[in-house]
Formats: structure tokens, sequence, C-alpha cells
């Protein structure tokens, strides 16, 4: 039978009357006339009248199949072959699965009410249909085999409700293709759904065999309208003060007012915003909340799992650092590391990052360095063991920022770093200042294209520029690829780096000691450690986010939280919400893939799950040939297209002719013949 | 609408041609006194010749003084002034309806004004006149006299007839040509359409007969060049045929063909021995009808 994905274009087709009409106006209308000589127009050349007529109708004619050639291939007409016997004998009796969609998405605009009464209705009218069902959101949900029993799927249907996450139907199509069974019923698979597309477009869904019918129950058709709330980020401002982003987008077409609700603990604040249609809109509130949990709200519209997102609105967690100091033999480092702990668990208004310093002995470093954001040798290479180099090489491959400084011994230490890979310099000695006498050194200059060059501007590079060295190692790199960032007024390399693997290896060519520099003593230090272990760190850094319905291996992971921490217990992947307690933060909310009003065609669909019809094999072609108005239909608008240029060539043909022969006079038959159209 | 009396005979048209003399270019014959001449031996006649005495003659034409002088007996012949008989003899089928936007006139109100002026012209030299109308049957007949009124039968004849019907030619001429009693003048008015082949021998048997016959063609100036542009239907006024065409794209072959039948009426007309006068229904009737009668004079 003959099918048409876009029916409303057949109203198309109302224009026929178009080239009728242009026909009638263009048409010649002659004048009538009384006139006595007419015998000489008798025996005059005429143009061809009596041709002019049929070659008028002929060309109205073809430029009609044009028109109508057109709309038909532009309604997408499709062909499908009415259904044959699949064998000898009497077809069995009906099997019907039913696969509903129970995403997110069928929560809105009383889809799931629309599904109901779609399948009550199919129910009824097949009522001796063995009936089975699947529940499918990105999971099986439920099933259960088809029975006769239709109370049972009535029932089921209603105690239902569709679930907080994305659409995902593959294992939901298996599952209800493996109920249908074989081939002892006349068996068709029922899809009731609201076939959002990026449910249905995402991913390869299962082949359905030919021998199996397959309909497609739309619901929702209504949805034409939808706002939601995308992404929420918190950055902390203070102790208490927040400064909270969202952003909202207006899936619609057309703009709509709505109230936007920030809720923290029992604080809330609102704002009354238009959205413009088909984009996202930016948000932001600048609150004074101790809260850690907050959850920014859009008044309701038909679909209100959307309306809603939870974010964290706390200090993101605390950085973990590794020092490695060796207090015991070289007790001078305690002093740098007591400087380095103060700089990087410092709090206050603009310190949003956190830190936690560890500080170990070189040979109580571990294997596993993963969990750091950076680790600092201070004074500690010469005195790490193989197990720590190896730790560290591992660490630097796979992205860590390791920081050394010198300790006792200088002259040895570019050796062990040439030796270990990680900087290959020649140690020229030492340079001192005189304290007492002229001699004076200092920070001279930052490199500007490094990290610090971002944070020291001109009047913080000053302020760095002020401090006074009293001794540093001087040393000739020669690694083509370390960079310098920061060199004395003796234009010697104070500070190198270098890129290992996927890792920042820097090297200071002094210790944070008060005996080398009076850097630890100022101001400059904490933002020069702090942004050398963390430049590219944001302020939600360490706040997972995961979709509902997430799986929480992956989710454990990231956390680094076993998945059988009792952590756990407390997180249901399908509810939005925050949970922060035991680890890092995670904000869980619905996927925005659920508020796309976009919807899949169930040709398309229809399409992409049947097998190709394999040429010579019976068997697929028999099966093709004929199961209800779901086997492979064949798609008519390349030959309605291919007929409608050739009717736009034969108009030309006849357009062009006609005016030829109107220009020129052709010779009559004889003296006499009269070639004109005579009432 | 018949026309009316005052348009068939205008002053203006009038003043042109009042001085001309409508002067048969035959003999004719009559007993009254006019501008004719005529071969009779009446007295007051002009002498013309001598013939041989045939017995039976008036002997009292005999000139004797030639008798006397030669014993040989002789008659004289004279001519004699008299009136004319002047026929107008005009086609009032549906063809003659017809005023294209160049002309002031239907091709019968000007055919009509002719006659009205000749009709005027052989009155008032005391002629006789008489009228025609004719065209699938006779429509009017008023045999020549000059009597009083006559002129103004004539016109409100001319006036009150209106062309219609198709011409039957040798019907109407048959019939006129065997009423003609005496040699006078026959003036044909019409377009001549679908005449070209029958007119012209019923002219030349009336000819035969010692009438002079003049052939005064009227034509519209549309069916001279057919001037349309517009696709037009054609509709014949007599037989009712319709024709479809785009007259531009017609209208040199349509030429041709007309200039071919006006060559051909013409030379027809000539063998005859029939005076053909071609006239143009948008040209001045007092100047085409002036020049005309001026030559007439002239080669008298």
């Amino acid at each position: 039978m003959l099918t048409f994905q876009y029916t409303w274009m057949l109203w198309g087709l109302l224009g026929l009357a178009v080239p009728v009409l242009l026909h009638l106006i263009h048409r010649e209308l002659f004048r009538p006339h009384r006139f006595p000589s007419i015998r000489f127009i008798l025996k005059g050349k005429l143009p061809f009248q009596k041709r002019k007529i049929p070659r008028d109708l002929l060309l109205l004619a073809v430029r009609m199949l044009l028109f109508a050639a057109l709309i038909l291939a532009l309604a997408r007409p499709e062909w499908q072959p009415r259904e044959t016997a699949l064998a000898a004998g009497e077809r069995a009796d009906e099997r019907i699965v039913f696969l509903i969609d129970l995403s997110a998405s069928m929560g809105g605009w009383d889809s799931l009410n629309e599904a109901r009464r779609a399948v009550g209705e199919i129910l009824e009218d097949r009522p001796g249909a063995e009936v089975g069902w699947v529940f499918s959101s990105n999971r099986v949900v439920g099933s259960e085999a088809p029975t006769r029993d239709h109370d049972r799927l009535r029932e089921a249907l209603e105690a239902v409700e569709p679930e907080l996450v994305a659409g995902q139907h593959r294992e939901g199509m298996r599952e209800a293709l493996a109920l249908l069974g074989g081939e002892d019923a006349d068996r068709t698979l029922m899809v009731v759904s609201d076939l959002q597309a990026t449910a249905w477009e995402r991913g390869r869904l299962p082949e359905v065999p030919h021998a199996i019918g397959l309909e497609w129950v739309r619901v929702g058709r209504d949805r034409v309208e939808n706002a939601a709330v995308v992404r929420v980020r918190s950055y902390p401002r203070g102790e208490d003060d927040r400064h909270v982003q969202a952003a909202l987008h207006n899936f619609g077409s057309e703009p709509v007012e709505r109230t936007v609700t920030l809720r923290a603990g029992n604080q809330s604040w609102e704002q009354r915003v238009t959205l413009p249609p088909e984009r996202v809109t930016e948000v932001a509130f600048e609150v004074s909340a101790e809260a850690a949990r907050g959850r920014l709200s859009l008044d309701g519209d038909a679909f209100e799992a959307d309306d809603h997102y939870y974010f964290w609105m706390g200090r993101p967690p605390a950085l973990r650092v590794l020092a490695v100091a060796p207090v015991r033999d070289e007790p001078g480092t305690a002093e740098a590391l007591f400087f380095l702990e103060r700089a990087l668990t410092a709090r206050g208004e603009t310190l949003w990052l956190q830190f936690e310093v560890e500080a170990v002995e070189p040979n109580g470093v571990g294997a596993d360095w993963s969990g750091y954001q950076a680790v600092f040798l201070l004074g500690a290479l010469r005195h790490l063991e193989d197990e720590a180099w190896e730790a560290l090489h591992a660490y630097l491959e796979s992205g860590g920022v390791v920081i050394a400084t010198p300790g006792a011994a200088p002259g040895r230490l570019t050796g062990l770093l040439r030796e270990r890979g990680l900087l290959d310099a020649e140690h020229l000695g030492s340079a001192r200042a005189d304290r007492r006498g002229p001699t004076t050194l200092s920070l001279d200059w930052i490199n500007p294209d490094s990290p610090l060059g971002g944070v020291f501007g001109d009047e913080a590079a000053r302020s760095l520029q002020m401090i006074s060295l009293y001794r540093y190692l001087r040393l000739d790199v020669r690694n083509e690829d370390a960079e310098d960032w920061l060199r004395s007024s003796g234009d010697d390399p104070l500070l190198v780096y270098r890129g290992i693997g996927r890792g920042t290896f820097l090297f200071f060519a002094f210790p944070f000691e008060t005996s080398w520099s009076e850097l630890p003593l100022t101001g400059g230090f904490l933002p020069l450690v702090r942004e050398l272990i963390s430049g590219d760190l944001s302020a939600d850094h360490g706040i997972v986010r995961e979709e509902t319905g997430f799986d929480v291996n992956r989710a454990a992971e990231r956390l680094g939280v076993p998945p059988d921490d009792g952590f756990w217990n407390q997180v249901d992947p399908g509810v939005p919400g925050v949970y922060a307690e035991g680890g890092a933060p995670i904000e869980i909310n619905l996927s925005r893939r659920e508020s796309v009003l976009a919807t899949a065609s169930p040709v398309d669909l229809a399409r992409a799950v049947r097998p190709r019809v394999e040429a010579g094999d019976p068997a697929t072609e028999v099966a093709a040939a004929g199961r209800g108005d779901d086997t492979p239909s064949r798609p008519l608008w390349p030959w309605l297209a291919l007929a409608a240029a050739g009717f736009f060539l034969v108009e030309m043909l006849i357009a062009a002719r006609g005016d030829r022969a109107g220009r020129g006079l052709t010779k009559s038959a004889g003296p006499e013949t009269s070639n004109q159209v005579e009432a | 609408m018949a026309t009316a009396l005052v348009d068939l005979l205008s002053p203006a048209t009038l003043s042109r041609i009042e001085n001309y003399a409508l002067m048969a270019k035959v003999a004719v014959e009559g007993y009254m006194s006019g501008l004719h001449r005529s071969f009779s031996h009446g007295q007051g006649s002009e002498f013309l010749q001598y013939r041989s005495y045939v017995p039976g003659d008036d002997l009292k034409y005999v000139d004797w003084k030639v008798f006397s002088r030669s014993d040989k007996f002789y008659t004289k012949v004279y001519q004699e002034e008299t009136n004319m008989n002047c026929y107008l003899v005009l086609d009032a089928s549906a063809s003659m309806d017809y005023r294209g936007e160049r002309a002031s006139c239907t091709k019968w109100h000007y055919a009509t004004m002719v006659a009205a002026c000749l009709a005027y012209l052989a009155s008032r030299q005391g002629d006789n006149v008489g009228l025609c109308l004719y065209n699938d049957d006779l429509v009017e007949m008023i045999d020549a006299r000059q009597r009083q009124g006559q002129l103004q039968r004539i016109l409100t004849a001319l006036a009150r007839h209106k062309p219609t019907g198709s011409a039957r030619h040798d019907y109407s001429w048959n019939y006129l040509a065997g009423h003609l009693r005496s040699r006078g003048m026959v003036v044909c008015l019409s377009d001549f359409l679908e005449a070209e082949d029958t007119l012209p021998p019923i002219l030349k048997r009336i000819r035969y007969a010692r009438h002079e016959c003049v052939a005064v063609q009227v034509l519209d100036p549309d069916e001279r060049d057919l001037p349309f542009d517009q696709s037009t239907e054609f509709i014949d006024p007599e037989a009712g045929r319709r024709i479809l065409t785009n007259p531009s794209k017609v209208r040199s072959h349509y030429v041709e063909r007309m200039n071919e039948f006006q060559e051909t009426l013409s030379v027809s007309m000539g063998r005859s021995q029939v005076e053909f006068l071609p006239l143009i229904s948008s040209d001045s009737l007092a100047r085409s009808l002036s020049a005309y009668l001026h030559k007439r004079e002239a080669m008298q």
C-alpha cells in the first residue's frame, strides 16, 4: 500500500489549479469582430490554429503532471507491499509485544497517559491476541511474556511511572524481540514512545526481522514548548559568599518568561527572566549562603523533570600535595617544608582552592602518586630510592607536577638530574650576594609566556623583583625543550621548566630557606607556589557530575571512593541530587537529552532496524515482500523526481516548438487549404 | 438606425459637386429636353449626317437639294438633346454594414451618400432617376422618373433601409435588366466582395444593351490593410463563418490577396467596358466625387 511520510504535503496538490489558472490567464483571448473581407483571411496564412489548441492542452497537461510529481516526491511516498503468506497453511494466532518507553520525557506532556490510552485501544481492537510487554528506560525496567490476559498489561501500565533517566532502548528492544518467540504466530512489535530523537537515534538498535511486524505508536505529539536548566556552577567568593552561574535553554520556537528560583538550605532567591527561543540564556546569582547544596528551578512547564538542577555550593574538595623533605638528614629542609605548608594551607577570600599537604621522608614515599595534585621534592632528590624514582617517572608520565629544590651538596645534584633524565644542566657554582656590600641578587625576569607571567603582572612582578636573593645555584641548562620561567638579575635561571611525558618538572635554583632568599617570607611566595601547582584548575575542581542512571563503578573511580564504600549506600543513581558526605561532592541530574523536542521519524527508524533485503535470497525476499505495514517499504520519491525532471524537459520542448511556430509562417498545403478552426 | 436624410446630402459635399453635370457617356434616348444626346430625328435637332434613303423613311427628312443636284435620294440624320434614365443600384447586403475605426461611417452610409449625390445631380439636370436596393432579394425598386418628389422618394428610400442578409447579385440584376426601359446610366454601388466573377458579366450585358455602367466600389480602410493586432475571431456578417487568427501574422498575405482581388475586379470591369470607381469610406466624399466628375467631364 502507498504511504506518505509527510502527508501534509499532499495539500500542495491543490496547487494543481495553478497551472490551469495560468493557462487560462495566458491563453490567447480572441476578440470577436465582424469583418466583411473574411474570405481573404481564409486564403491567408495563419499560425497553427489547428495545432495550437491541442498543443496548449498538451502543455497544460505536462505542467500539471510536473507539479503533481514534485508535490508527491516531496511528500516522500513509500510503497509497502501487501502482506503475503509466510508459510503454507492458515495464519496462526496474533502475538504482540509492546515496548513501552519509560524514559524521563514520557513524564511530560501527559505522554504516559496518552500511551496508556493508545495501548488500551489496541487491546480492544485485538481481543484474541497474545500480549506481552517490555518497559524500557535506559534499561529493561520490567517485562512479561505474551499472554491472553490483557488485564495484566493494563494493570502494569497503570502502576508504572517514567524513570528520571535518558532513554536508551537497545536492551529493551532485544528483550521484546526475544519475548515474541518463534514463527508459530503472527508476531508484531509495537513501540509506544514519544520517539524522542536523542533516545532513538543514539546507538545502534537491534535488527527486527522482516518476519516480525513493526508498528510505531507515537505519543506526546503536542510537545512544542520546553525550557530547562541545563547547567549550574557555584564559585566561592569568600567564606560564605557565592557566585552562582546558571544556563537555561529554551528548546521551543517561541520566547517564554520564567521565574528562576535558587534554593540553598532555608534560603531562596528569585529572578524573572525572558528566554528567547532556541537559545541558551545565562543567569547569575550573588548570594551569601552557608548551605553547601543548592537547587536551581524554573517554574513549571509541561515537562517538569528538567526544570530542576542540583549542584554543590560548598568549597571544592582540598587537593592533596605530597611534600618530600629529608628533615632527618637535612634539618634545613624543615624550614622549607614549614613555609610550603603555610603557603598551601592558607585560607582567604580569594583562595578558592584548598590543599592538604602530606609531608614524608624520602624513604616514606609510596609507589603510587596518582592521587596528588603536585609533589614537592624539597632537597630530597639525593635521598630518593629506586621505587620512588619509578613512582616519580610514572607520575610525570601521567601528567603530574613535580617541583624540586636543591638541598645539601648541590654540586652533585645536577649529575643526578642528568642521570635520571630530568634536566641536563651544568653546575657553574653558586652566586652569592654580599649582604653588607654592593653585590645584590634578586629576581629580575619573569617569563611572560609562563603561568607565572599571567599571575604576576607589572605591579606583582615588581614585588617579586624586590625580593632579595642571597644565594642560588648557577646553572647552564642544555635541554633545548627547557624553559626559564624566572631569571636573576645576573641573567641566571632561577626556575627551569621542562615537560616530561604529560607532566611538568620544575627546578628551583634555590631552596625555600631564608638563608638563600627572603622569598618564603614575602607575600609573593604563596601565589607563586599555588600558581605553579594549580594554574589550570577551575574553581569547581573536584566536583563529580553525573547523569541519572550513571554507572556507579565509573563514578567511584572518578571520586576515588570504592564502590563498596558505605557512601554509595546513600546515593541513588536514578534520583537527582547532591551527595558529598565522606567524599568529593557528586552532582546527579537528569540528562538534558530528555529535554530536546525533536523526534525521530518512524519511517527512518523502521528502515534502520530492518535487515537489508538480499536479492536472490527467497527467504528475505518473501519476508520483505509483506508483513503488514512495516515490511521494507520502497521509497518512491526518486522515481517521482525523475518523472518530474522528464516532464520538465518535455514542457520545455513543447513550449519552445510552439514559440518557433508562432514566430514563423508555414505554407499551407494548397491555395485553398484552410487551416483555420471554424466554429 | 436608418440614415438621416440630412446625412446623405451634406452642404459641404454638395458645394463641391454642384457645379458638375452628370453627363452620360453614351447617347441616350429620350423625348424631353435634357443634357444628353440622342439619335433622333426630331426638329430642333442638330444635323449629324446623310445616309442612303431606305424605303420607308419619312420623306420629310429627304434632302431634296441633294436630289436636284445628284438625282439620288439621301435622308438626313439629326441628334437631339434629351434626358437620361439614371438607375442607382445599391448592394444592401450585410457586408456593406461595416465601419472601421478610421472611417467616419459605414460602407453602406458612404454608398448611400454617393447615390444621393448622383441622384441629386441627375435630378437637377432634368434626368430620370431610379433606385434599386437589393440583398438576397429586391428590397426597393423605384422606377426612373423625373417628377416632383422623385428625389425625395429616393433619398427617403436610401435613408430608410439598413443592409442585411447576403447579396444575390445575379437574381437582382437579371430582374433589373429586364426592367431597364431605355438607354441610360446604371450605377452599381457595392463592395463587390464575392462578386468579382458575377457582376462584371452582368454589367457587361447591360452595357451591351447600350447602357453606360459605372461600378462604384466602397470599401472600408480596414479591409484594405487589416490593421488589427490583437488575436481576433473574425465573423463573416453574411455567411456567419468564424476565423480565429492573429491578424499581425496574416496581414501581409491578406493585403496581397486583397490587392489581387482589386486587380481582378478592375480588369474584369475594364473588359466589360464598365467604368470602375473604387472608393474608401474614410476618404472625403466631396473630394472623391468631384475628382471623379471632373474626370468624366474632361473625357466628354
